[in-house]
């Protein structure tokens, strides 16, 4: 431990604890919703942060513009990015299916870039921002001042990644998405529906990124142009995860929101991004497979 | 060259042609028609504005507006975007400038210099008569050559000291409004002098803009012997600053002294808040923008200080106008709109008085001084090209500002 723990650095820790813990789970999303389609259908989906923002914008549209209560607001968020989803994969994937990778993936950044205008062009360039899912802003328990949002974004998160595990883990869809993922000819033998399978994965991927968005609208200033950002730390996170592995991503993800933050508390602030990305590089140097399983460089 | 004489050359040196009928004539007339016509056309091409002083002339007057319309800066771009098109479309319905209409072609700068020079590139190719830019001090620097190899007249608002004073070094660059340094200096002065407070510290952003604040702040100290006890740095568009605020709780500072652009500054209002930091906050100019008004709540902006160009909501003398723009917009207008504004109308009085003739301009630019513009803007333009020397330091009660101070740094 790098400090002296007195009471006071005891309380600013915890707080920044939570802080990051609540980035991390932000990025765990992310990653997942890269793995995801990376796992289905092994393209590398640079549209993600893009439509992490696009979750926020409907999340203002719903609950901001349209009234509709917020709770209800996170569940229309997640059908329309569902919907939304299933469009992206029509245009942006199927038409190029059995392309090489680069070409797919080019594919996925135009749509990235035309989804950003797309937002600029019908909320201008003014920041927009959600109000908070539970109308507390903060909670103070013995001298920590916790801000709810980053709360209720942990346990959003934990809810959506358990589900997600239980889908993979005890349905039959999970199951047959999962063989689709490893091997799409024998599944196809199988007589799974691999289109069908491909297709839930991305309606899915779409959804999750849909409720990052959400989650993160309250705490952070939406603007249309703040996809990147985004997409590079859940792809660090995917990175660190062993591209590839759900609950490695969840790993990486939390571990770099809670990293950076403690890097900006108590090294610099000035080079926290630095730090992280110097952090990837050396887990792509020296543990390749990621905290959990797989070669990365196999797959990337 | 104008559009008439072209006609009348053309006529009168084919009449002789068909009255004489000899073969010399015959001959040569066909390649001279054709050898005018192209000098004619030549002329009317070329990249010299054309001079409104030509009583006849009702040709458009262009403007070029490098404007961010996309990217992280087109939310400063709204600002200012919306005082240009409100005062010229004013402008225009009035009867334009002696006539001419005013043409105002919007290149966008995006978020990095590559794209501003491209759009200078297609501003000038437009042949503008005057060029309005973006507050950005990176992009001025890479646009400047060309600004300088271009020779006309080139507007923008604030910039980084350092940028404005040693780097540019430029005649045709003129500014609208304080550059950084003279807010930076209001701020720390005012938190010295009038709060009592010695033991500041900063958190800025980690580009020109923050650094170029946090260097001023940081003199200013010097000079009083002190020295800030703590600095922080953010990205430029940093959501969660949450981290350097922590630190600098520990740090024993009085106040913090922010500089930044408005999200990390509406970042930073409401996190103070969240975390119960109650450390005294003095912001840049972000804290009269309407970007940051319109995302922070009375709550968080309650006791803030702001080191700002002005405040067009609470001067008296900008309600008029400022009642004007909502009603024909339905945006909150700020000093980006004002100022940019009132720059419209000075192009319109220069034009209207020496014409378009670049070097003209120049001339009357810097013979303009005391200009009242909107609400309690006065510009007088220095050789440095700098024409604004004031700050208003401002509190926030609630989210209502009220006027504390007007420091004037001296030029």
């Amino acid at each position: 431990v790098p400090f002296e723990l007195g009471s006071g650095q005891i309380q600013d820790f915890i707080q920044v604890l939570v802080n990051g813990l609540a980035m991390g789970a932000i990025y765990a999303l992310i990653a997942v919703s890269f793995v995801l389609v990376y796992k289905a259908v092994g393209i590398v989906n640079f549209a993600a942060g893009e439509l992490v923002v696009l979750g926020g914008y409907i999340g203002v549209v719903l609950a901001n513009e349209l009234h509709i209560p917020i709770w209800i607001a996170l569940a229309g968020t997640i059908v329309l990015m569902s919907v939304f989803g299933y469009i992206f994969m029509l245009v942006a994937y199927q038409p190029l299916r059995g392309q090489p990778f680069l070409v797919v993936a080019i594919s996925t950044l135009a749509f990235g870039i035309i989804i950003t205008n797309g937002i600029q062009w019908a909320f201008g360039a003014a920041p927009r921002k959600l109000e908070t899912l539970l109308d507390v802003p903060t909670v103070t328990i013995g001298g920590i001042h916790l801000v709810v949002q980053h709360l209720v974004i942990v346990v959003v998160t934990v809810v959506t990644l358990v589900s997600i595990n239980y889908l993979f883990a005890r349905t039959s869809l999970g199951h047959r998405m999962m063989a689709t993922a490893q091997d799409t000819e024998v599944s196809r033998l199988l007589g799974i529906n691999v289109d069908r399978m491909v297709a839930i994965t991305f309606v899915l991927s779409c959804a999750l990124a849909g409720i990052a968005g959400f989650l993160l609208a309250p705490i952070f200033y939406l603007v249309p142009t703040m996809g990147l950002g985004l997409a590079l730390k859940g792809f660090a996170a995917a990175i660190i995860g062993g591209f590839g592995e759900v609950r490695g991503s969840i790993i990486g993800g939390i571990g770099i929101g809670v990293t950076e933050i403690l890097l900006a508390r108590y090294v610099s602030s000035s080079y926290r991004d630095l730090l992280i990305f110097a952090i990837v590089l050396a887990f792509l140097f020296f543990r390749s497979e990621g905290v959990l399983s797989s070669r990365i460089g196999q797959k990337v | 060259m104008t559009g008439a004489p072209e006609v009348t050359l053309g006529n009168s040196s084919a009449a002789p042609v068909h009255r004489a009928g000899g073969y010399v004539m015959k001959r040569f007339a066909l390649p001279f028609v054709v050898l005018v016509s192209i000098v004619v056309a030549a002329c009317g091409g070329s990249g010299t504005p054309t001079p409104s002083g030509t009583a006849a002339s009702t040709e458009p007057i262009k403007i070029g507006l490098l404007a961010a319309t996309t990217s992280g800066n087109a939310l400063l771009g709204e600002s200012y975007r919306g005082g240009v098109a409100f005062a010229v479309k004013e402008i225009n319905a009035a009867g334009g400038i002696k006539g001419r209409q005013i043409v105002v072609k919007t290149s966008d700068i995006g978020g990095d210099n590559t794209t501003a020079v491209n759009a200078l590139n297609e501003a000038v190719a437009d042949n503008p008569v005057v060029l309005i830019g973006h507050p950005h001090s990176t992009a001025q620097i890479a646009q400047n050559a060309l600004i300088k190899k271009t020779g006309v007249p080139f507007f923008y608002s604030g910039s980084s000291v350092k940028v404005t004073q040693s780097i540019l070094d430029n005649p045709w660059i003129f500014r609208i409004s304080p550059n950084d340094g003279v807010m930076a200096t209001a701020a720390t002065q005012y938190v010295l002098d009038k709060l009592k407070y010695t033991k500041v510290a900063i958190l800025y952003s980690n580009e020109e803009f923050g650094i170029a604040g946090r260097d001023v702040i940081t003199e200013v100290l010097a000079k009083r012997g002190l020295k800030p006890v703590a600095q922080e740095a953010h990205e430029v568009l940093a959501q969660d600053v949450s981290a350097q605020l922590l630190k600098l709780k520990t740090s024993g500072a009085e106040i913090i002294i922010g500089w930044a652009t408005p999200i990390p500054t509406a970042a930073t209002l409401r996190q103070l808040k969240e975390l119960q930091i109650n450390i005294p906050y003095m912001g840049g100019r972000s804290m009269a923008l309407a970007a940051v008004l319109g995302l922070s709540k009375a709550e968080q902006l309650d006791g803030a200080y702001g080191s700002v160009d002005s405040v067009i909501s609470v001067d008296p003398l900008a309600a008029e106008w400022t009642k004007k723009y909502k009603a024909d917009t339905g945006k909150e207008p700020d000093f980006f709109t004002a100022a940019y504004y009132d720059l419209v109308y000075m192009i319109k009085d220069w034009i209207g008085a020496v014409g378009t003739d670049p070097a003209a301009l120049r001339k009357a630019i810097l013979e303009t001084q005391n200009r009242k513009g909107v609400g309690s803007n006065i510009y007088s333009f220095k050789p440095t090209g700098e024409s604004v020397f004031t700050a208003q330091v401002i509190k926030y009660t609630g989210s209502t500002p009220k006027i504390l101070e007007t420091v004037t740094v001296a030029p």
